[in-house]
């Protein structure tokens, strides 16, 4: 083996040394992490209050915490969209909430116009944080409705946890 | 920075820092020392590189451990990747090499931990670490046991720190 790889040619440091030059690496690195953040085009908030979301979402759309959607139920002017299959739906939704799945977008906007078009704030959720319909939804919502939508930030999860009022069934 | 911190009494130039009461054994070999840096810190690259590049979705993937505060998964999907990404690649060249597995060794028994309360919770989620973008790599103990292999590499250069870099002769 080459001299110059023997084990000593990085040099042992010091127990401090050893710390201060990782914490010097960790806040370097942290630094270009903000830097590169700010100059990306899929650059995110760094506190996301500003924004009220936690959830990094496409343009347009908003979270909501489900404390803040539990507050928005009691005013009938916010309707709640549920993107999950109608079984999931049936099993338990938020009260009032309309069943609208991507896969049937088209079909039950028609069924629900009125109500939709009514709205002045609409909140679309589906099962869980990761899941992708409530999004989806939203989304389209959005090309042909003006009103606020945010995407319920724990999905029916999160609701549910909260112990926030649960209907069963088909109807909403 | 390696060579410059070497204790109190000034050692003449090119004495191996080895002590006499630890004996070098195979572990201790350069050779070993090289696998283990690249092996790691390569392993750190190469899975920083997609999360820095989508800050949004690696964020979204913090949230889902719900461990932090909603208001702290930003500053962790911006910043984590990046840590990774520059402990990474100084341990693969060998600059500040005991720092870099420092660091990396933090991290992974962070990565433990926050797995762990996660899977005890029961909480089904993606594990966000190898391909974060591609998904479908759900979060396990086979995940947090390779963490745990991982620990070895970055102590094995923390015990016998090596590097690609010659030591500066002052």
């Amino acid at each position: 083996m080459a001299p110059s790889l023997a084990p000593s040619a990085a040099g042992r440091s010091t127990t401090g040394g050893v710390v201060l030059g990782a914490l010097a690496m960790l806040v370097g690195a942290a630094t270009l992490g903000f830097a590169v953040n700010h100059f990306s085009p899929h650059g995110i908030p760094v506190f996301p209050q500003a924004a009220s979301t936690p959830l990094p979402l496409p343009a347009g759309l908003k979270a909501i915490s489900p404390r803040d959607a539990q507050a928005a139920l009691k005013t009938a002017a916010t309707v709640f969209v549920d993107a999950r299959a109608p079984q999931e739906y049936a099993a338990g939704h938020v009260p009032g909430a309309l069943n609208i799945p991507p896969s049937e977008f088209e079909a039950r906007l028609l069924d629900h116009l009125d109500a939709i078009e009514g709205a002045r704030a609409i909140i679309t959720y589906c099962q869980s944080v990761e899941c992708s319909e409530a999004v989806e939804v939203g989304e389209r919502l959005l090309e042909s409705y003006h009103g606020r939508v945010y995407v319920l930030e724990e999905g029916w999860r999160g609701w549910q946890a909260a112990g926030y009022p649960v209907r069963q069934g088909a109807r909403p | 920075m390696a060579g410059l911190a070497g204790g109190g009494l000034p050692r003449p130039p090119g004495c191996p820092a080895v002590t006499a009461r630890r004996r070098p054994t195979w572990l201790a070999h350069p050779a070993v020392g090289a696998v283990c840096r690249v092996l790691l810190g390569g392993i750190f690259v190469y899975t920083a590189v997609p999360k820095l590049m989508r800050p949004d979705e690696f964020a979204r993937l913090v949230y889902g451990y719900r461990i932090l505060h909603p208001d702290m998964v930003n500053l962790v999907g911006i910043t984590l990747p990046w840590v990774e990404l520059v402990a990474g690649a100084f341990l693969v060249v060998g600059l500040l090499p005991q720092s870099a597995a420092l660091l990396i060794g933090a991290m992974l028994l962070m990565f433990i931990v926050a797995g762990s309360l996660a899977l005890l919770r029961g909480l089904q989620i993606e594990c966000g670490c190898f391909f974060p973008l591609l998904g479908g790599h759900k979060l396990g103990w086979d995940v947090l046991v390779r963490d745990a292999l991982l620990l070895l590499p970055a102590a094995q250069v923390l015990a016998w720190p090596s590097s690609f870099v010659p030591r500066r002769r002052r």
